[in-house]
């Protein structure tokens, strides 16, 4: 099976002197489940940063779905993060001003390929957007008029979650995101996130620090303190 | 929203003064036409127009019946008006002046002037209305009116023993026509018979009767027009009339006249456009800042949309389009405000400056401007966006803001 996460001798600090991150070797399977946990000031928000592309390497390599992004420009970074990443966070970050639905699709009005895919396996962007939210229990159409921050948390991240999902991209990184939800939301909320990543194929890298969802996950791995780092 | 309040009215500002300056040198300009030389005592140029055509400000000097005759008389004139001011009624002034007026005058585009009722003044006593003076005192056929001597609506000495008769009312013509009095030169005369040095001599009261009987054939006059059989003699009698022997004169071109006056204005013209030209300006900053502090607020609006795979170029063409927006909606506002301010205020100008607003369309100028102000709008958009760029790079997509 191909792999949707390779790291390889990657070594990233914000001061010269010690690492944040520093991780020997490492790689995720396609479809996989990780969940990434740590104490605060581990490095588990930029370990994420590094595989969304934001933040460059200081040295070492990241492959992302067979693409070496360490050797990519920032714009084809851009591209590529657009059309194989899907982003779910703490903060749900819905823009306030566009619909549910809208706030969906939001994502292949900047992507091609995921609009394109969208398009293939459900006719139309809206008819796959309709679809993610029908299967994360938003099918009602009065909810689907709503303003979306009348929403409730649970409900919002259950959009974000398929604002990342649209458009089948092969990764989801998700950074906190049961934080905000309280313990039976959560609980329902990663069972569909699950369910859907499972769907589409997508591999989910999920960061928390909360323990109780290791469930979900078919791998867990800690950064300890000052990125010692994952090791497999 | 308040930018776009504030840009549409700078618009407005500017439209509306590019439109006067516009309405009101035509105005000047279609006040005479047809008219070759204007006479008058030696002053300047300038001063000669403005108080025989204009009837702005007061005669230097007068010149005399007999210059007038002689000059008149020239094998080169096909016509000729004399012009006698110096009297008012109720702050409009009266003309002396002859049946050629009413058959030689002409403004705007060669327009002869027309009468609404009545006919040209026969008697010494007669009297032609303009307009605006028959619409504003309300008189009517027949009705008496009695002149003042002097300008302006305080002149206490009054002709109150001669009245005069109205027996015509003139159309509209949007010149000062329409705020005239216009009497016979004989009736001028007659008026004055009693007076010496703009006194009344006491006990020297002449009945309406008796003075027709006398010679009214007037001493002097203001100024004269003159209409000429060959435009190309213009210049030629334009000099001799200046070294006319027996009287000082001088004989001036309307139009080069007028062309003298306008560069008079053109500093005042050129301060008035840099000014809204300024207010403009200092709207569109007013904009940038909206712009600017927005993008604080919007920081995090930027950078979910970088997470969902915005590229920096769209968040900055994000914020072109929407400054574009801005400007495009605030030039609209703007032009439909002009255009209900013309609606709204064109006969209040026209009665108070005698300036003629039409409804038109924008002229090639005024679009021109209306390009540039959307072009530094949407322009001004480029700086929050360039900025936007830089923080979407920087932030990427930690949105723990």
């Amino acid at each position: 099976m191909q792999s949707a996460v390779e790291l390889e001798q990657l070594r990233y600090s914000w001061n010269k002197s010690d690492p944040v991150i520093s991780v020997a070797d490492f790689s995720l399977n396609r479809g996989e489940r990780l969940l990434i946990t740590g104490a605060s000031g581990s490095g588990k928000s930029t370990l994420l940063n590094l595989l969304g592309g934001i933040i460059r390497p200081d040295q070492g390599r990241i492959s992302l779905l067979g693409e070496d992004i360490t050797k990519l420009s920032p714009s084809e970074i851009d591209r590529f993060r657009a059309d194989n990443t899907g982003f779910i966070f703490q903060q749900f970050n819905l823009l306030p001003y566009l619909n549910l639905i809208e706030n969906v699709m939001l994502p292949c009005h900047f992507s091609g390929k995921r609009s394109a895919a969208a398009s293939q396996k459900f006719g139309s962007v809206e008819a796959e957007a309709r679809h993610l939210l029908e299967r994360l229990g938003l099918a009602d159409q009065s909810l689907q008029e709503q303003a979306v921050n009348e929403l409730s948390t649970g409900q919002q991240q259950r959009v974000a979650a398929a604002r990342a999902l649209i458009g089948q991209p092969g990764i989801i990184i998700a950074d906190e995101p049961t934080s905000a939800l309280d313990g039976q939301n959560s609980d329902q909320f990663m069972q569909l996130l699950c369910e859907q990543c499972h769907a589409a194929g997508a591999t989910l890298i999920l960061v928390s620090h909360d323990l109780s969802l290791a469930p979900h996950f078919n791998r867990v791995e800690e950064l300890t303190l000052m990125g010692r780092g994952t090791q497999t | 929203m308040l930018t776009v309040a504030s840009i549409s009215i700078s618009v407005f500002l500017l439209l509306g003064i590019d439109m006067l300056r516009h309405q009101a040198k035509n105005s000047f300009s279609s006040t005479v036409s047809g008219t070759d030389l204007i006479v008058g005592a030696r002053g300047g140029q300038i001063n000669l127009l403005l108080y025989s055509v204009f009837h702005i400000g007061n005669p230097t000097n007068n010149l005399s019946w007999k210059s007038y005759q002689a000059i008149s008389q020239h094998r080169d004139v096909k016509w000729s008006i004399p012009l006698s001011l110096g009297d008012s009624h109720r702050g409009y002034r009266v003309l002396g002046t002859s049946e050629a007026f009413f058959q030689y005058y002409q403004y705007g585009n060669s327009y002869p002037l027309e009468f609404s009722s009545g006919r040209v003044f026969s008697n010494v006593f007669d009297l032609v209305l303009g307009a605006e003076v028959a619409q504003k005192l309300g008189y009517q056929l027949g009705d008496e009116v009695v002149i003042a001597h002097g300008m302006g609506n305080a002149a206490i000495q009054t002709h109150d023993d001669k009245p005069f008769r109205v027996v015509g009312v003139l159309k509209p013509t949007g010149t000062p026509v329409d705020r005239t009095l216009h009497v016979s030169l004989a009736g001028i005369e007659a008026i004055h018979l009693d007076w010496k040095a703009g006194v009344r001599l006491p006990g020297a009261t002449l009945s309406q009767q008796a003075v027709q009987e006398m010679d009214l054939t007037p001493k002097q006059i203001t100024a004269f027009m003159l209409g000429l059989k060959s435009r190309l003699s213009t210049f030629h009698l334009q000099r001799s009339i200046n070294r006319y022997r027996h009287e000082p004169l001088t004989a001036i071109l309307p139009g080069l006249a007028l062309q003298e006056l306008w560069q008079m204005f053109s500093f005042a013209e050129q301060l008035l456009v840099v000014i809204t030209g300024l207010v403009v300006v200092s709207s569109l900053i007013g904009m940038l800042t909206l712009l600017l502090t927005s993008l604080n607020e919007r920081r995090r609006e930027m950078s979910i949309l970088r997470s969902l795979g915005a590229r920096p170029h769209q968040i900055v063409q994000l914020l072109l389009f929407e400054s574009l927006l801005i400007t495009l909606v605030s030039i609209l506002v703007g032009v439909i405000l002009f255009y209900l301010a013309i609606l709204g205020l064109s006969p209040l100008v026209q009665s108070e400056l005698a300036i003629t607003i039409g409804v038109q369309n924008l002229t090639l100028w005024q679009w021109q401007i209306l390009g540039g102000i959307l072009l530094c709008g949407t322009l001004m958009g480029v700086i929050p966006g360039y900025k936007a760029y830089r923080q979407s790079l920087l932030d990427g997509m930690s949105l723990r803001i």
